[in-house]
């Protein structure tokens, strides 16, 4: 069993999947820093609030304009790849701190990006398609005028890309088991608010003809259809929770994802958390591997 | 030794992941909300009526608007449940006191879950919020 683990999680590969993954992962940290400047008034005492831990504060609105500003200059680092590391810890700092202040903001696609942007904190993240990388190309170059000098390195260690996958897997397989019941299969939770979702979705209007958009919120409110998007659903994520874990289907769960996250993107405006989840879909590409430490 | 700490991070990492979102199994809908559960839109509840009555001074009782509490009805929504109602009566009764203010505050919630004939009534108390017994119970 520990061999099993040890060969799953310590193993080594290309720097290159976690590298493009940072770069579209720093895109929705960067979207979530902009709506948090537009949204500091949840954050503030102007509002009554549900901390997780009493000796987490709201502070100032001025305060927290300082720190949603520093939250997206952190994540427009972290996306570009410079000073990976250190913009990982601020964009942790920012929006955790943000995050606990009260319950009452608790989104699921932003505790999704806490949890990622840890396990990317101590991650090679920053190894490839990064600022940090060109810096240390140019400077190997200049320094010691190296002639064998790739951009990135050729291995790096995968585990955070490893837990990542298992992350994402573990989103879908829960999405699945607490969909999975009489009433949400019934379609009338989806029948109740996908209507009035899709009458309202900026993503839909923007994507789709008017009369189009009407009618799929006319079938919405129907409980026939709702039920059959409910068990669409709950089917879809409950393959992807298996199906990205293993070769023969991952081609199929990543076009079923992507068919999943564009349709919620749609009909319900939830862009982040679909960007998000099918850009983690790269966290199971491993061209190739190794143990860790194999010469 | 440090691939030992790094195989156990990982491993303890994901097992987590993997126990925590089991937690709203073990508490009614009515409770709280289940944050870090994913279960993204898997529960319908529909409240009619839910919002918090106040009688100051002695005057009749009357509905208390959300947006005395809060700046978006997100957050209300949010708040329709039978652990966080009674600490936003309790902030209203808070409020009254500061002013100086004699107030008695009740709550009045009934909700169904995904559209289940059972209604429940989120006020499990069903007495004024600004006395000192309900302080003592459902203040921190």
């Amino acid at each position: 069993m520990i061999e099993r683990l040890r060969s799953y999680f310590l193993v080594e590969g290309s720097p290159l999947s976690l590298g493009i993954f940072r770069v579209i992962f720093g895109v929705a940290l960067v979207i979530e820093a902009t709506q948090n400047l537009k949204r500091v008034g949840y954050y503030t005492p102007s509002t009554f609030h549900f901390p997780y831990f009493d000796w987490i504060s709201p502070l100032s609105e001025s305060t927290m304009t300082t720190i949603f500003t520093w939250q997206l200059v952190f994540a427009v680092c972290f996306g570009l790849g410079f000073l990976t590391r250190l913009s990982a810890a601020g964009v942790l700092l920012t929006q955790g701190y943000a995050f606990l202040i009260c319950a009452l903001n608790f989104r699921n696609h932003v505790y999704l990006e806490l949890l990622v942007t840890t396990v990317l904190l101590f991650s090679a993240c920053g190894a490839a398609v990064s600022v940090d990388a060109v810096i240390g190309w140019a400077w190997r170059r200049w320094r010691h005028k190296a002639q064998d000098n790739p951009m990135h390195p050729e291995w790096v260690p995968i585990t955070a890309q490893r837990v990542i996958g298992l992350q994402i897997c573990c989103v879908y397989l829960y999405a699945a088991l607490h969909k999975a019941t009489p009433g949400f299969l019934s379609g009338y939770p989806l029948s109740r608010f996908l209507p009035r979702a899709i009458r309202n979705s900026t993503v839909g209007r923007w994507a789709l003809p008017p009369d189009v958009l009407q009618a799929a919120a006319d079938a919405m409110a129907t409980e026939s259809w709702s039920a059959l998007a409910a068990w669409l659903t709950v089917g879809a994520e409950g393959f992807l929770a298996v199906g990205l874990l293993f070769r023969p289907t991952r081609l199929a769960a990543v076009c079923v994802g992507i068919a999943l996250h564009l349709g919620i993107g749609l009909t319900m405006d939830i862009v982040t958390f679909g960007l998000v989840m099918t850009a983690a879909y790269l966290c199971f590409w491993t061209p190739r591997l190794r143990a860790q430490g194999a010469r | 030794m440090a691939k030992h700490i790094k195989l156990i991070a990982a491993v303890g990492f994901v097992a987590i992941q993997l126990l925590v979102p089991l937690w709203p199994t073990f508490v009614h809908p009515s409770q709280v909300r289940t944050d870090f559960a994913w279960d993204m839109f898997a529960t319908r509840r529909d409240c009619k009526p839910c919002h918090l009555l106040e009688s100051v001074n002695g005057k009749p009782p009357q509905k208390v608007g959300w947006g005395r509490l809060y700046r978006s009805t997100f957050h209300v929504a949010r708040t329709r449940n039978a652990g966080r109602l009674p600490k936003a009566a309790l902030e209203v009764c808070r409020r009254h006191a500061e002013q100086g203010q004699t107030a008695a505050v009740f709550i009045d919630c009934k909700c169904t879950w995904n559209g289940e004939p059972e209604v429940y009534n989120l006020d499990a108390y069903g007495k004024d919020y600004c006395s000192a017994e309900a302080r003592e119970r459902f203040g921190d």
